[in-house]
């Protein structure tokens, strides 16, 4: 009989946890891209943030799980970030420079964009150079605009995410809404 | 328009194209993402029971340790192994009978008797 509640509740805990993960798999895979170039970093960087989340912390309220999985996320960008520093000073050192294929999953489901309507077409154009403009951004400036305009946190939220103070946060996302405006809002629509 | 609704409007339009490209992954990243999440949630479904885990990490840890006692430890010394400062060992047998100490504690006076008798 315990055996069999229990089972309902980790049956109950898996749907919702699947829930979750639907809602911000996407976004979550769109911010591990933009951080490292790469469609498979990205997808380990998402993946491992997903098993961590079930793993450990699956018990934890369920409105808790936003900001953990953040939380676990971030970090896992972050981790990936110092690594590939480390990786990019070792191939200066040997000489040969590592050139990584930065293949967009999104240029695929754009192909077809020759023959779309002009307004999406600007509309596309204008989401390319805003995703380059938030890739050419530092990493802490990135993440800190990311976790403000795409996922929705407040201030003390993001500070958590990225494991920094709120006065940091507010540095980075102005800095980062700086350099973004001087980029793009002229040639936005 | 203000500067700060400036900023606004440019933020909502930020947040909506970012929305809008999460949206509009291919479809071999979103089976990615998937196989990703399934592989997550059904560990929490049908977690590996703990108690198990353990039982097999003794049997393995115990394993490694009468493999390493059994292949490292040379043959000729196993149950002889020498223990340092007691390679006198009957030693301590001879000095633990109290009776015996007087004995030899008067040695050195025998053996100056001896050699007394010898010089006589």
């Amino acid at each position: 009989m315990i055996n069999t509640t229990r089972r309902m509740a980790a049956l109950d805990t898996g749907q919702s946890l699947n829930r979750f993960l639907v809602d911000v798999e996407r976004r979550a895979f769109r911010m591990a891209y933009l951080a490292t170039g790469n469609r498979e970093d990205a997808l380990d960087i998402v993946q491992d943030a997903m098993f961590k989340l079930a793993q450990n912390y699956a018990t934890r309220p369920s409105d808790e799980w936003p900001l953990l999985f953040q939380c676990i996320l971030q970090s896992r960008i972050r981790d990936w970030y110092r690594r590939s520093k480390v990786r990019t000073y070792w191939n200066i050192l040997v000489g040969g420079l590592a050139t990584e294929e930065r293949d967009n999953p999104l240029s695929q489901a754009t192909a077809a964009e020759a023959h779309e309507p002009p307004a999406q077409v600007q509309r596309d154009s204008a989401m390319k150079r805003l995703e380059q403009g938030v890739q050419d951004l530092p990493l802490r400036q990135q993440q800190a605009f990311l976790l403000r305009v795409l996922e929705g946190l407040d201030v003390a939220q993001t500070a958590r995410a990225m494991g920094c103070s709120q006065g940091s946060v507010k540095t980075h996302f102005s800095r980062a809404v700086h350099a973004l405006r001087g980029m793009l809002e002229d040639h936005w629509p | 328009m203000t500067d700060d609704e400036k900023e606004r409007a440019f933020l909502d339009h930020a947040g909506s194209l970012l929305r809008e490209s999460a949206g509009r992954l291919d479809e071999s990243t979103l089976a990615d993402l998937r196989a990703a999440r399934t592989h997550a949630v059904t560990g929490v479904v049908s977690p590996v029971r703990r108690g198990w885990v353990w039982v097999g990490t003794a049997v393995a840890v115990t394993a490694a340790i009468v493999m390493i006692f059994s292949v490292w430890l040379p043959s000729g010394s196993r149950g002889t192994v020498p223990v340092p400062g007691l390679e006198n060992i009957e030693d301590v047998d001879l000095l633990s009978g109290a009776e015996e100490i007087q004995f030899y504690q008067d040695l050195e006076f025998y053996r100056w008797l001896d050699n007394e008798k010898d010089a006589g």
